[in-house]
């Protein structure tokens, strides 16, 4: 009843929209206003000029990858979904059917670092968001029946793709690439795992107790609202939420010494995949985070010269698309090829790797280089047309290292890129030993 | 430095106000041809630019089905006459620009989104695109392949949920102008050629068809540039189809085999609701109400999944929908059609439990209409709903803008999104009964496609209205999830509701590699 009272006083007050004080040249352009409570979790305020709307996010730097333990794949994911099925206080089926009436826009998702659940609506909803939000987030309740029924809905998630080929894929490419660290499953999980799901409600528990507290949780709301009152609210509703991260070990992944490579033979027609990845160091490396998003465009983009040959030249290929993030700890940096023709996949490969080795020789067109610099400004700017988006935009750049102001460092870094430091972190990282080649084709044909 | 320079000009620009979240931005609206749809110009960064062509797969020759999509993709991927298809991506790229192209089934929307900063050089882009289209041949052999592999590939083989809902759009409209895949049919897109594309834009790209769509922080001049640009298109082009509004008919279930560990379903019924219609807010409250798109408050949402932990999700829809990533769930433009339909998606269940599934979202359609109509609860709650989410629908430039061309495509007189909260507010819970109890008539009728495999056996358990109980998932003792009594006792009534189906031309079997064929 406290939490109605709560929601109903704050209600009448009216939303104040904060525009952005001065011009700024950063690549997330919006002042934020970062708060941290006793217990350690984060708040941060971005107001958006979003009349009569809210976007509220709570970052949980939890993901597939604190999923150490075998046959857990796919857990972080799994949780995300118990997250939905009630406390104490507000049932699943309150829950669903406040949120609802409150005509916000809900849903959550997970990645191999971050698990992120977000609403979004009317302005007014606020306070009501905040009570019962921090209330799953500390009081989350399901018996293992609710958590049973979950399982198969989980099942289902996976096989909505389950035909797509990709999906494999991606498994036997991360198998292949690591061999210890946890990336080497796939958020989803693989499928033994998630048919075993039904058995490890006791495991959820523990994950819960882990991971789901407030220091590890930072909560982001961003557009039309007032800071103060909000500010007092998610004090007040949060404060008592209590526990420490105690997060697993992940195993480090040790350097690769030679060159690995895999097939997936396929059942059904498909066209012809090859994936070409290196290891290469994660987001708290700014400087290689900087020349792989660079990278990223320049050597695999519309305007590439494997893109202009491959695909518009010689149309060996149907599709050539980027395969790279900032990851909290070292990823692969790679591409995926859709090949028109198995017999034509060496051809593409070698093409690939000749471009590598013109690279590392020293071979950079600064053209192209501003050109990528340009773009992905204009596609950083395009990005945050709406609270919705500018919020999951924070979210995501700072689930890697934490750091709110990751997005900006990183332009500021990629404003700075020169030609020779794209050559010499192909010398370093894009090499014959470090490189990891899977390919896929109907039967096994090639 | 350069890029220094150019990150301080970009991001100050980026800091502009946004789009207001009103839902109203009264268009301006010149008639003539080419008509022009406006919206105020505003101080965004962003500006949004579209033609639109009252064009589409409805304009397919006979045994040419695709060749409006395919001339779509090769005017606006292929090259203009002044700049290659390597060049066009050369100057779109710095400006994280892309010209896209929608095509469906009576409407084609050529748009670009794209910063002031380069509003000029797009509007010269997308004029030419249109009006100096390249017709390079190489372009034409690679957009062509891509066609063919697309519908061959990734939409028969690797796709299963959209094969379902093409499979059954196909079903539903079979010998209706709707009634052929936009993408194209494998065979027809193989003997297509770069003289069919040349001849197929000079038919259908002309400029009683088109509407020119701006929005945005766009200068005075560009309307006027668009206009000058097109100027040069064929003044008229070949009739525009008739839509005859389709019937429903035979066979009740179409059963696509393909191998796989889950079964795709999807269930429909042409009929003739539009946006125009005084009862669509009604009928938009009780599909939210039934089965929102993915939303958990929906009844087949809360009943199949979140009670059975059946699939991923089951949504229900009163107009075509079609998936799309990002934010595009809530800004459904681009594809004003005439002719409407009903349908329900059930995602990919487990093979054992694909005919309990199909039943049970019948089994809550015939509740709807009979035992358990909505409630004042329910119905409340869904306008809650509505009433907010309805916000998100236009909440940038380029969003509203699809809303108005949309509007103006349909001949709509009053503007759909505008009135649609303020209509909804309005609806009662008996309006809401009102609308659905028409759906008592429409469910025998039903069309129900699954993509399965060991179709001949499918074919067998439905004829025969074999029980098909519902199986839960199993933990490592094999034990189930308790479930209450109630749901225990519908899952006992569902495994036996007769599907509707008796004679052997009621279920029709056709192998995956047929379809789109």
């Amino acid at each position: 009843m406290r939490a109605v009272l709560v929601a109903a006083a704050l209600a009448l007050a009216a939303p104040a929209v904060a525009k952005p004080a001065a011009a700024t040249t950063k690549a997330f352009p919006f002042p934020t206003e970062a708060h941290t409570l006793p217990n350690g979790l984060r708040i941060v305020f971005v107001p958006y000029d979003s009349p009569g709307l809210v976007a509220y996010y709570t970052l949980m730097r939890v993901g597939s990858r604190n999923e150490p333990e075998p046959g857990r794949s796919g857990y972080a994911h799994f949780f995300e979904h118990m997250m939905f099925r009630g406390t104490p206080t507000h049932s699943a089926d309150e829950y669903g059917q406040t949120i609802t009436r409150l005509g916000l826009d809900s849903n959550a998702f997970t990645s191999n670092d971050m698990t992120v659940y977000h609403l979004y609506g009317p302005a007014k909803a606020l306070p009501t968001i905040i009570d019962y939000e921090a209330d799953r987030f500390e009081h989350l309740a399901y018996n293992e029946e609710q958590f049973k029924t979950e399982a198969g809905a989980i099942l289902g998630e996976y096989a909505k793709s389950a035909s797509n080929p990709e999906m494999i894929l991606d498994e036997k490419i991360s198998e292949t690439a690591y061999t210890k660290h946890t990336y080497r499953h796939t958020t989803i999980g693989y499928l033994d795992d998630v048919k075993a799901m039904p058995s490890g409600f006791t495991y959820s528990r523990e994950f819960f107790r882990r991971y789901y507290t407030p220091d590890n949780a930072t909560v982001i709301v961003a557009g039309d609202f007032d800071k103060k009152e909000t500010l007092a609210h998610l004090t007040k509703a949060y404060g008592t939420w209590k526990g420490k991260l105690d997060a697993a070990k992940i195993p480090v992944e040790p350097p690769q010494t030679a060159a690995r490579t895999a097939h997936v033979a396929w059942k059904s027609p498909t066209l012809p995949r090859l994936y070409v990845g290196w290891h290469t160091p994660g987001a708290s490396d700014l400087t290689a985070t900087a020349v792989q998003a660079v990278l990223d465009g320049y050597l695999f983009g519309p305007t590439s010269v494997l893109h202009s040959d491959l695909v518009l030249g010689r149309q060996l290929v149907d599709n050539l698309s980027s395969e790279w993030e900032r990851a909290r700890d070292p990823y692969l940096f790679g591409v995926l090829v859709r090949v028109k023709k198995a017999s034509d996949i060496d051809t593409v490969d070698e093409a690939i790797l000749a471009e590598i080795r013109k690279l590392a020789a020293g071979t950079v067109d600064s053209a192209r280089l501003e050109a990528v610099r340009s773009n992905l400004k204009y596609g950083a700017i395009a990005r945050l047309d709406t609270a919705s988006r500018v919020a999951v935009t924070l979210a995501r750049t700072t689930a890697q290292t934490g750091d709110l102001e990751a997005m900006n460092k990183l332009y500021a870094r990629i404003d700075k890129v020169k030609p020779a430091e794209l050559s010499a972190f192909a010398k370093k990282w894009l090499t014959d030993a470090n490189r990891t080649t899977v390919t896929l084709t109907t039967g096994g044909e090639k | 430095m350069k890029g220094s320079q150019l990150s301080a000009i970009s991001f100050q620009l980026g800091l502009c106000l946004v789009a207001s979240t009103a839902l109203a931005s009264t268009p301006a609206i010149a008639g003539g041809s080419p008509a022009v749809v406006s919206l105020p110009a505003d101080d965004l960064p962003g500006v949004a630019l579209a033609l639109s062509f009252h064009a589409g797969a409805v304009d397919d020759p006979p045994g040419k089905a695709g060749l409006t999509y395919l001339t779509a993709r090769v005017m606006a991927e292929g090259g203009t006459e002044a700049l290659s298809a390597k060049q066009l991506l050369e100057t779109l790229f710095p400006m994280a620009a892309d010209v896209r192209v929608r095509v469906d089934k009576e409407q084609t929307t050529f748009f670009a989104n794209v910063h002031r900063d380069h509003v000029q050089k797009m509007v010269a882009i997308l004029g030419d695109i249109v009006a100096h289209p390249r017709f390079d041949a190489a372009e034409f052999a690679r957009l062509r392949d891509a066609a063919i592999n697309d519908v061959e590939k990734r939409l028969r083989q690797g796709d299963d949920e959209n094969l379902g809902k093409e499979a059954l759009a196909e079903l539903m409209f079979r010998g209706h102008a709707y009634g052929r895949l936009t993408l194209g049919h494998a065979s027809d897109l193989r003997k297509l050629t770069l003289d069919d594309v040349k001849k197929q834009a000079m038919r259908v790209f002309s400029r009683d068809r088109l509407t020119i769509g701006v929005a945005g922080g766009y200068s005075p001049d560009v309307i006027d540039k668009l206009k000058s640009a097109v100027a040069i298109l064929p003044e008229t082009g070949a009739p525009l189809v008739e839509i005859a509004l389709q019937q429903p008919h035979k066979p009740r279930v179409r059963i696509v085999e393909k191998d796989g560990g889950s079964t795709a379903v999807s269930i429909g019924i042409p009929w003739s609701l539009t946006r125009q219609s005084p009862d669509f807010a009604a009928w938009m409250v009780a599909r939210s109400a039934f089965g929102e798109h993915r939303q958990m408050h929906g009844r087949l949402m809360q009943r199949l999944r979140e009670m059975r932990g059946l699939n991923y999700g089951d949504y229900a829809y009163i107009e075509h929908f079609e998936q799309e990533g990002g934010e595009a769930v809530t800004a459904q433009t681009g594809r004003g059609r005439r002719q409407g339909e009903f349908t329900i998606w059930l995602r990919p269940v487990q093979n054992e439990n694909a005919l309990f599934a199909t039943r049970a979202a019948l089994y809550e359609l015939q509740r709807s209409v009979g035992e358990e109509p909505f409630s004042d609860a329910e119905v409340e709650r869904t306008k809650g709903f509505l009433d907010g989410y309805v916000l998100l629908f236009a909440q940038t430039d380029a969003r509203k803008l699809g809303f108005a061309l949309d509007d103006h495509a349909l001949g709509n007189k009053r503007a759909y999104l505008e009135n649609l909260r303020a209509d909804i507010a309005k609806v009662t819970t008996a309006d809401v009964n009102r609308v659905w109890s028409k759906m008592r008539a429409l469910i025998p009728q039903l069309e129900i496609v699954m993509v399965a495999p060991h179709a001949a056996e499918l074919k067998k358990a439905i004829l025969e209205n074999a029980p098909s109980p519902m199986h839960y998932q199993k933990d490592a003792q094999g034990n189930v999830p308790k479930k209450p009594d109630a749901l225990l006792a519908a899952d006992k009534v569902i495994e036996k509701l007769p599907l509707g189906a008796t004679g052997d031309a009621d279920v029709d079997i056709v192998p995956v590699g047929k379809m789109f064929e």
